[in-house]
């Protein structure tokens, strides 16, 4: 067993995962339209390319999921046995993936760029700083990035590579 | 012969203007800095800086970008000698030895002799870029539609088998970005597929932003997961190569730069692959094994001049078959369609001063990293203590406008934030990024040379193993497959 997400467990669950999403890709390939009217022949189907490329990740995925399967045996555990390996996503991966969510998913393009960026800058940082700092210190720290960052990329992407801004 | 020195010395005077040079610097030393700084590597600063020089003209743009390859595969020797953390994932062989001298207080001999493999490899590659690609561009006129096909599927089964530590899950990404290939309308009948009446999925997923967010925000995610330790940077000494480490070792530098720009051709595979192969030919060959991983100065040299020569080497196949040697090459080749080249066999027919271009801002790239390790390596590995929380917001930021820049719309960036995601969760399961980027790259050559040559035949598979080039490409799949699942089956029978 590795650690991390690397698990006999994942092989067996991402496997599982793997071969479904595959078996959902040849259902999808074959009831695309097969343009027999216009001549069409198998190999030049839309669902052609499409229908191998899954029935691949169907077989992969199975491969996978029977290695998952031999491995959790191998190692006396059933497969839904709890393995001491830290989470994929911690307090800290939550955190980013949440800001940048809501700053490139929800903010940008819906808000103007300049604010947007600034409020997303501090944020992040204000939060990631280090704990021991003061507080004070550490919003100050956070507001200076917020502006340098979001006046700079404001200013050299407008300007300098002629970008324009969400 | 005479023609292409004539092309190149025409490229080199076509790029010797003040304005170009600045460019050149300043891109090196953009590409040194990400590289240097852990959690960023080439493939993503590659990514970044495609979507900042979209405005350019083709050769400007071109030249940054090239010059930030260099740059960055070099920079990441900086951090993998200084903190024992690979700047990027070619320099982890470097750790092993750099660090090592580092400890030992010769931080200033380790770097100079990175900066001596890394301008000597890239130099050997740049020496196979210019005599290598005319000859391969011949070679790849003969190619027709079985043997582009074989090679697409090459590209995606190598990089799955050669970048993870697990092939299985390498072919399983690389079949995926096959896959995501395939979204939008497909070539013959504009039939949408897997769009779902989605109009913005209709047009497909754009390389780019997917890149961007595959290598850009899944690796921030990944390197925001642990919290930095305070940076502790081993003092140096001077950081000047002796010529005595050249002369000694000048055996080793030829192999290793043979090797990098041989790993660098094969389709998919890349700098780190090309680093820990000279490490090992290297460490077989010394007549000092005892000291590889004890601050082997040859062990060093091996690993930069082997990563290095692999950056011309990956380049080789994009110029003469548009198949990516590696993930950086695979934007690479990205940039060049968006400003309108076309890579491939027809290069040294429609283009053939490109290829000589390439090889004359590799050498404005060699220049630069050249000056940076000796001059401003002092001042550099100051970057090194920019503490995680004020890069990582910004390099988010460049992300997402770096997405929207592409076509001015907000679906890149929700692309770039998707790939972001699932890349972040793949990795994190195990399954390399190369082959998902090889597979999204080489999906639409596979499909359409698949279609074509099935046609040609009339559904007859014979052509695709009695055709000479076929065969063999198609040999080298079945090999590699058949030796990795039969040493599967070893590994399983043996932990049982």
């Amino acid at each position: 067993m590795s650690e991390g997400g690397k698990t006999a467990r994942s092989d067996l669950l991402g496997g599982a995962g793997w071969a479904g999403f595959g078996l959902l890709i040849v259902t999808e390939a074959l009831r695309m339209d097969r343009f027999t009217s216009m001549g069409a022949t198998l190999y030049t189907m839309p669902g052609f390319v499409p229908g191998i490329i899954g029935s691949l990740i169907t077989l992969l995925g199975a491969v996978l999921m029977l290695r998952g399967w031999q491995r959790s045996r191998a190692e006396g555990k059933s497969p839904d046995a709890s393995t001491s390996t830290e989470p994929v996503v911690n307090r800290r991966v939550g955190f980013t993936l949440a800001l940048s969510l809501v700053y490139a998913g929800a903010l940008l393009g819906r808000a103007p760029f300049w604010l947007v960026t600034g409020l997303f800058v501090v944020a992040f940082t204000w939060l990631f700083a280090p704990e021991g700092q003061p507080a004070a210190r550490r919003l100050v720290a956070a507001v200076i990035a917020g502006i340098v960052t979001s006046a700079v990329v404001t200013v050299v992407f407008q300007h300098v590579f002629l970008v324009r801004l969400p | 012969m005479f023609d292409g020195i004539v092309l190149f010395g025409e490229s080199i005077a076509r790029f010797g203007t003040p304005e170009i040079i600045f460019y050149a610097l300043l891109s090196s030393l953009v590409g040194v800095i990400m590289g240097a700084l852990p959690g960023l590597t080439a493939t993503m600063a590659l990514a970044l800086m495609t979507t900042l020089t979209l405005k350019l003209p083709p050769s400007q743009a071109l030249l940054i970008l090239i010059c930030t390859y260099v740059g960055s595969i070099y920079g990441g020797s900086r951090s993998a000698i200084l903190l024992n953390i690979p700047g990027t994932p070619a320099s982890a062989a470097s750790c092993l030895d750099g660090y090592a001298l580092a400890r030992q207080g010769m931080a200033g001999r380790a770097m100079g002799i990175a900066t001596t493999g890394s301008v000597l490899g890239t130099l050997i590659g740049m020496f196979f870029l210019a005599g290598f690609t005319p000859i391969l561009g011949g070679l790849a006129l003969k190619f027709g539609a079985y043997e582009f096909f074989w090679l697409a599927l090459f590209g995606v089964i190598i990089a799955g088998t050669l970048t993870g530590d697990d092939p299985l899950k390498g072919w399983i990404a690389g079949i995926a970005g096959l896959f995501i290939a395939g979204i939008g309308q497909e070539p013959q009948y504009a039939y949408e597929r897997f769009s779902w009446g989605v109009r913005d999925l209709a047009g497909g997923i754009q390389l780019v932003p997917a890149l961007v967010g595959a290598f850009g925000f899944a690796e921030l995610l990944t390197a925001m997961k642990e919290r930095q330790a305070p940076v502790k940077i081993s003092p140096f000494d001077t950081v000047i190569p002796k010529l005595r480490d050249i002369t000694k070792y000048w055996r080793t530098i030829i192999r290793s730069g043979l090797i990098g720009t041989g790993v660098g051709i094969v389709p998919g595979v890349g700098e780190d692959v090309a680093a820990w192969s000279s490490y090992a030919a290297a460490k077989r060959a010394s007549q000092e094994k005892e000291q590889f991983g004890k601050g082997s100065v040859e062990g060093l040299m091996a690993a930069e001049t082997g990563d290095n020569a692999c950056v011309p080497g990956a380049i080789i196949p994009v110029l003469t078959l548009a198949i990516p040697g590696s993930a950086p090459a695979a934007v690479l080749m990205a940039a060049m369609i968006i400003h309108g080249v076309k890579p491939g066999p027809l290069i040294m027919v429609e283009n053939p001063s490109f290829v000589y271009d390439v090889v004359a801002m590799m050498l404005f790239a060699t220049i630069g990293i050249l000056i940076y390790g000796l001059v401003l390596t002092k001042a550099l590995v100051q970057v090194l203590r920019v503490p995680q929380h004020y890069i990582v917001p910004i390099i988010f930021v460049l992300c997402a406008v770096g997405s929207f820049a592409i076509a001015g719309r907000l679906f890149d960036v929700y692309v770039m934030l998707a790939f972001g995601i699932i890349g972040f969760f793949l990795r994190s399961f195990g399954y390399p990024m190369a082959p998902l980027v090889l597979g999204i790259v080489l999906g639409d050559l596979l499909e359409k040379n698949l279609r074509r040559a099935l046609v040609l035949s009339d559904g007859d598979l014979t052509p695709f193993f009695t055709r000479p080039i076929s065969a063999t490409v198609a040999a080298l799949i079945f090999a590699t497959i058949g030796f990795k699942v039969y040493s599967l089956y070893r590994q399983g029978k043996v932990s049982a």
